[in-house]
């Protein structure tokens, strides 16, 4: 069993009051040896936040099918972000409009073998399961207020941006801050029990099955308890949790 | 098939993001009579205002700094945990000194949320004054013009009467233009204030929050 990846979002309270539509947008990808997910929050202060949120994934999951195969994988998590910040850029133009208006965030999650590399812009969390149980692996990028953060499209966006990259991690979730209100604890560093299930779940159910409960139940309650939209993806290679910790290869190993 | 249901066990609960608001009043000895009776009334209107909100309820953290002489009379927490102070109108005008410590309290309150875990939106600053300052303002000036240009804090000047300096209450503004408020629409103005901080609570990331019209100040 390899990389498995199920993602979905939910519209927030606040955006159902006010009559628009939901600003995050996830998607996946899988191009041999990659397995991806992509997740961006669109602002809602942008006139197209949404749709950026969109190019910005799509973008970056596409940018893989064009990299070199020897390349480092952070290599590769950056040329990914350097090709959703340059549609990002493009939809501005394309639209004739401010790049302010289409501000977005993204997180990126890129598993070749028993790497990951993670590639992180904004604000929303990044969390991953290792033998020894689940950590943050990124925080928010944003400012020291709750409602400032930091956008693709900005001049210093990838001076900026998070990347890093992890062996051996059975699981990685990239969470919109939306849903990272019910998904992470923010004084503990605690990761909520839900994205345990998933990951367990994605052992014996199909993935699509996962994907349906995310987006229903799951996405249903994360909604109940904030108002902004919510957005989870999560890629999962759940027979390393069988594995014990010193049988896991080391980097030098491979 | 399997199954997969989540349950509230599955989640976690973090605390509401706070807005932090400090109401810096002046109630010197002119402040006697009217004034200290409908600014007291006002600061209520206010309290009841944000806790008939629900969200706003758990997100705005209220302290009150007074001056003449100046006091912390109530320090930052939520809406309904302290009960308001009484106003009571005596004293000369030390204008600077309680910005100051309204400065402190606040930088106080956000260690206390950092240390918490608890996310903070950018505090705000009312200052309410009918007259001029008999302390130097220079300290809190420069403070409060550093703190405003770093996005750190917003101050709203309120002059009541005709005796308000507004030139002053520039300087401590950081470039917010004060506005009078007409006659004694205390009350009015507190409606403003609690829905502007209603609008803040429920602000998510990048998103601007307008302001309602101050319909209270004089044009």
């Amino acid at each position: 069993m390899g990389w498995r990846a199920v993602h979905g979002c939910v519209r927030g309270r606040g955006h159902d009051r006010d009559g628009v539509g939901c600003d995050d947008r996830s998607a996946m990808a899988s191009f041999d040896p990659f397995v991806a997910i992509a997740l961006a929050d669109g602002l809602g202060s942008a006139r197209v936040g949404g749709l950026a949120a969109r190019w910005a994934v799509e973008a970056a999951l596409a940018a893989l099918e064009m990299h070199p195969r020897p390349l480092r994988i952070d290599a590769i998590a950056r040329r990914s972000l350097e090709a959703a910040r340059d549609a990002v850029l493009a939809l501005a133009r394309e639209l004739e409009v401010d790049e302010r208006e289409c501000g977005t965030t993204l997180m990126l999650a890129i598993a070749r073998e028993r790497q990951v590399a993670v590639a992180h812009v904004g604000d929303g969390v990044v969390v991953a399961r290792a033998a020894a149980g689940w950590h943050v692996l990124s925080t928010p990028l944003g400012g020291e207020h709750a409602n400032e953060t930091r956008v693709l499209a900005a001049a210093d966006a990838l001076e900026h941006a998070r990347i890093l990259v992890r062996d051996n991690l059975s699981a990685c979730a990239l969470l919109t801050d939306g849903a990272a209100a019910s998904l992470w604890e923010r004084s503990t560093g605690r990761v909520a029990p839900a994205l345990e299930r998933m990951t367990r779940a994605l052992r014996t159910m199909e993935p699509a099955d996962v994907e349906q409960a995310l987006r229903g139940r799951l996405c249903a309650q994360l909604r109940e308890r904030t108002l902004d939209d919510c957005g989870v993806a999560l890629l999962a290679r759940p027979e390393l949790d069988l594995m014990p910790h010193s049988e896991a290869p080391s980097p030098a190993s491979r | 098939m399997n199954t997969l249901d989540f349950h509230d066990r599955d989640l976690v609960t973090n605390p509401t993001p706070r807005v932090p608001v400090a109401l810096v009043l002046d109630t010197s000895t002119s402040m006697q009579g009217a004034p200290i009776a409908e600014l007291e009334r006002g600061v209520e209107v206010f309290r009841e205002a944000v806790a008939a909100d629900e969200v706003a309820r758990a997100a705005v953290e209220l302290a009150v700094v007074t001056f003449g002489p100046t006091r912390l009379a109530r320090d930052f927490a939520p809406i309904d945990d302290h009960a308001l102070p009484a106003l009571a109108a005596n004293g000369d005008t030390p204008m600077g000194n309680a910005v100051l410590l309204a400065l402190d309290a606040l930088e106080r309150r956000k260690a206390e949320y950092r240390g918490a875990g608890v996310d903070y939106y950018q505090p705000w600053l009312v200052l309410m004054t009918d007259g001029q300052p008999t302390d130097s303002i220079d300290a809190a000036a420069a403070r409060t013009t550093a703190l405003v240009q770093a996005r750190k804090v917003t101050v709203f000047p309120i002059g009541i009467g005709a005796g308000a300096d507004l030139a002053v209450l520039a300087r401590l503004s950081g470039g917010r233009e004060p506005l009078r408020l007409s006659g004694l629409r205390f009350a009015d103005f507190f409606q403003w204030l609690s829905r502007s901080v209603a609008r803040v609570s429920q602000s998510v990331p990048g998103a601007k929050v307008a302001l309602p019209p101050p319909g209270w100040a004089e044009v």
